[in-house]
């Protein structure tokens, strides 16, 4: 067999320390150990340091480890559900009937609105240029007259008589 | 000395039948949990907290982060219960699992806070115990000090080839299924674990003397 050493094919070192050969890659490599100081070398310090690490005990693990974890398990579960039940709850409070049924209701009421928005005229430009100066004019007139009444009333007030509308614009 | 006994080929054949077994029987237990079965999550639980404990405890070096890090790792097992696929392996999805968490905590240099002092009060109550297989005070001492030494060792290891060791070394899990959790090829795991053991031999040297 090749060398594994010098070859940097260093599986098959591991794989002996682990004892994970087979009979004949077994019987091969140790065949090799006889003829390979480098490889002799390595294998032994390989083995030296597989029973190091068997050496190491772990504390074990502790005797209430399941019920903590069944615990947080059953802390998630019912904040689960507990989420799910309030929204639960909030629906119902502002729908508390099933919404299902208003679904084509809904679609319809949409459809109508679309069809309305579309439908309003846009709206009116409050002046043309024709129309401009002498819709100013109107309404200054207008504004005027209106003032004229508001002072007739005020007065008749004051002299204890019921305001006659058709005599505010005679002012 | 050299240790030339390896295991006969039909030792290994019946052994690999049995992992074989077991890796289906895992498989078939997550597929009940997913169907709701509770007992089943119960077996599975009782079969790999064990070696995700140790694994993780080795790669963190504290045993109360590991423990919560192993609750969290079959958390999400529980979790994504009603997802699971029987894809890959179940014990290298758990320990994917585990090997994220680890790495990430690693990472977020949690590692300075909290090292667990030996007189330690463990969750339960209890006093952490140190086994003393040998009669004399100084032999123990010196055991646990060989002791540190290793953990030390290992912890100096770079994240990824630590969890490569460990996972090489006390999972035996073979080259495929470690790349397979570290989502990596086969000769990035052989790779990793070269650098890792050729590290740890110069480290340990004075062991084998």
């Amino acid at each position: 067999m090749r060398c594994p050493s010098a070859n940097d094919e260093l599986e098959i070192l591991l794989d002996h320390a682990a004892g994970k050969l087979n009979a004949q890659a077994a019987r091969e490599f140790t065949a090799h150990l006889q003829v390979c100081g480098a490889c002799r070398d390595l294998a032994a310090a390989q083995q030296s340091l597989w029973k190091a690490l068997d050496s190491l005990e772990e504390t074990p693990i502790s005797p209430d480890f399941n019920r903590r974890l069944y615990a947080r398990i059953e802390a998630e579960e019912n904040s689960r559900s507990f989420a799910s039940r309030w929204v639960g709850s909030l629906t119902a409070r502002w729908f508390p009937f099933s919404w299902r049924p208003l679904m084509p209701a809904a679609a319809v009421c949409a459809t109508l609105a679309a069809a309305l928005f579309l439908q309003i005229p846009a709206p009116r430009p409050l002046m043309t240029a024709e129309e401009g100066p002498v819709q100013i004019q109107a309404q200054k007139i207008d504004a005027d007259q209106v003032e004229r009444a508001l002072d007739d009333l005020d007065m008749l007030k004051q002299l204890g008589t019921p305001a006659r509308p058709e005599n505010a614009g005679s002012m | 000395m050299l240790n030339d006994a390896q295991p006969s080929s039909s030792d290994r054949v019946s052994k690999d039948m049995e992992a074989v077994a077991a890796l289906e029987r895992d498989a078939e237990l997550m597929i009940r949990v997913r169907e709701g079965d509770g007992a089943s999550f119960a077996l599975l639980l009782e079969r790999h907290r064990g070696p995700v404990h140790h694994f993780l405890l080795r790669m963190v070096q504290n045993q109360p982060v590991a423990e919560e890090l192993a609750q969290e790792v079959f958390l999400r097992v529980y979790r994504s219960r009603g997802t699971y696929e029987p894809t890959a392996k179940f014990t290298t999805w758990l320990f994917r699992i585990a090997t994220h968490l680890a790495l990430n905590w690693i990472r977020d240099g949690r590692r300075e806070r909290g090292l667990e002092r030996l007189d330690a009060v463990l969750p339960d109550g209890g006093n952490r115990q140190v086994r003393d297989h040998r009669p004399s005070v100084e032999q123990s001492l010196v055991r646990e000090a060989r002791l540190g030494e290793i953990r030390q060792a290992i912890d100096s290891l770079p994240a990824k080839q630590r969890a490569a060791v460990l996972m090489h070394k006390y999972e035996e899990m073979e080259y495929s299924q470690i790349a397979a959790t570290l989502r990596c090829s086969e000769s990035a795991v052989k790779s990793l674990l070269f650098r890792a053991y050729e590290a740890l031999r110069a480290r340990l040297a004075h062991f084998a003397s």
